[in-house]
Parts: C-alpha cells; structure tokens; sequence
C-alpha cells in the first residue's frame, strides 16, 4: 500500500482543511488542526502498519484532533441560557403560529440544486451557539455516540438533549427561512 | 381522562423526545407518547421528517466546500516534516 509522507500535503491538505473547517468553523484554528494532524502524523510515521490505507490513517488523526479541539475548548461549567425554546414554543408546549414547520415539498427529494442546500446548511450552523455546533457536529457529522460526546465536552446528559434540540429548532428554522425561502 | 394525561404531550417535549429516540434513550411510556402525537401532529411529523433529512445529510457538507490551504500555509507544514 502507497505511504509516501512526502506527498501528503500535495495530495490531502486541501480535503483535511476542507473537511476540518466545517466541522470548527474558524479559520485559523481549522488551519492549526490540519498543521497538527501532518505534524503527528509524520513524527508516527514508523508505526504505521499498513491496515489501513494512508488517506484513512490520516483522517483517523484529524478526527481524533477535532474532538480534542472541542474538548480543550470546552469549559466544565456549561449553565444554558433559558428561554431559546420559547422562540417556537408558547407556555403550553405548542408551536407558535409563526414558528410552525412548513411543507418543504420536493425540495426534501434529491435536492437539485444540492451546492446551495449545503452553503446554505453551513451558514445556517455556524450562527449557532458554538456549544450547539459543538454537539451537533460531534452526533450527526461524527457519529459519536451521546454517551461519549457528554466525557468529551463535560456535559450533563440532560445538557446534551436540550442542546441538540435547540441545534435542531434553529437550523431548521434557518433551513425554511433561507433555502426554501418562507419567511 | 387519566390515560389521556399519561399518553400526552406537548409539541416541545415531543420534538425534544424526536431526538433521544434517535439514540433509543426512550422510556416505554415515552416511546408510546411520541408515536401517538406523531400520529396527530402535522407539525411535529414535519419537524421530524424535515430535522433528519438535513441532520443526515450534514455528514457530506466537506465534500461541496471549496476551502483550500494557501501555498504558504502549505510551504509552511512541508518544511515541518523534516527531520
């Protein structure tokens, strides 16, 4: 199998960088993370084994760097404003009249235009919270199990499950207001 | 009227439970609420229908991101990896 670390900038940087600022959203910090990925990677580079190709042997580095990056960023004492949840809900729990979720129609089969689905989907994120971005990139773009996202960032359960509610209220409210454009 | 306190739910607890279901965190009475609102809630079946078809999707947003490291920036991690 091809492992040749003098190619790895020329042939990954590019897709790593692409692949961690979506998922960190700053710039400078996704351009740290990539640098270190490289950097530990060739220091590793006598333990490869070959199991698996190199271009999955480096994204296993950058995955791992990413959730370290939100565990540094993560301060152990998280309080939640109250009151995100009153944007859609009224006293009683039920949808505000303006809050309710529109038909989306076809747009929900094969998006045709899929690049402006996906810029719009990324804006959309990145006026999140940073914590909800956090959780919600760890569970939908991750995979990451609950469990393991609340050691990572030093959440309370109950913390996770309002947090990624939240994420999903806004970004769906995001999604109607500036991809299928109703107001 | 006591089953229909027991079997109730708002449309915040049940978007809230939409997720949890998602990882089956679900009690059996939970399990059971949500299935029975989904069943008369338009809103709610939308914002569950609607929350996994991006939720899904945001897997792939790298793969239609443009972003590029500058020349530099990848002079600089080349010059790095030497011993």
């Amino acid at each position: 199998m091809a492992f040749n670390p003098d190619q790895w900038v020329n042939k990954y940087a590019d897709a790593l960088y692409a692949y961690t600022v979506v998922r960190v959203t700053d710039v400078q910090q996704a351009e740290d993370i990539v640098q270190n990925t490289f950097f530990s990677a060739w220091k590793a580079r006598d333990t490869y084994k070959g199991q698996a190709s190199e271009k999955n042997w480096l994204y296993a580095i950058l995955k791992n760097k990413i959730v370290d990056h939100f565990r540094k960023q993560s301060t152990s004492r998280i309080t939640l404003a109250t009151g995100e949840e009153e944007l859609y809900f009224d006293e009683g729990g039920h949808w505000k009249e303006e809050s309710k979720p529109k038909e989306w129609g076809s747009n929900m089969e094969q998006p045709v235009e899929a690049k402006e689905f996906y810029s719009i989907l990324e804006q959309c994120k990145q006026k999140l919270k940073d914590i909800q971005q956090q959780v919600f990139v760890m569970k939908y773009m991750e995979d990451i199990e609950a469990d393991e996202i609340c050691k990572y960032l030093g959440i309370t359960p109950s913390n996770y499950w309002v947090l990624i509610h939240r994420a999903k209220l806004h970004l769906r409210k995001c999604l109607e207001k500036n991809w299928i454009g109703i107001e | 009227m006591k089953v229909f306190r027991l079997i109730w739910l708002s449309c915040e607890k049940a978007t809230f439970l939409i997720s949890k279901k998602e990882e089956g965190k679900l009690t059996f009475i939970e399990s059971l609420q949500l299935k029975l609102h989904l069943r008369i809630c338009d809103f709610c079946t939308r914002f569950s229908q609607q929350t996994k078809f991006f939720t899904g999707r945001s897997q792939h947003l790298h793969e239609h991101n443009n972003a590029a490291l500058s020349p530099e920036k990848k002079q600089a991690i080349q010059s790095l990896m030497k011993d």
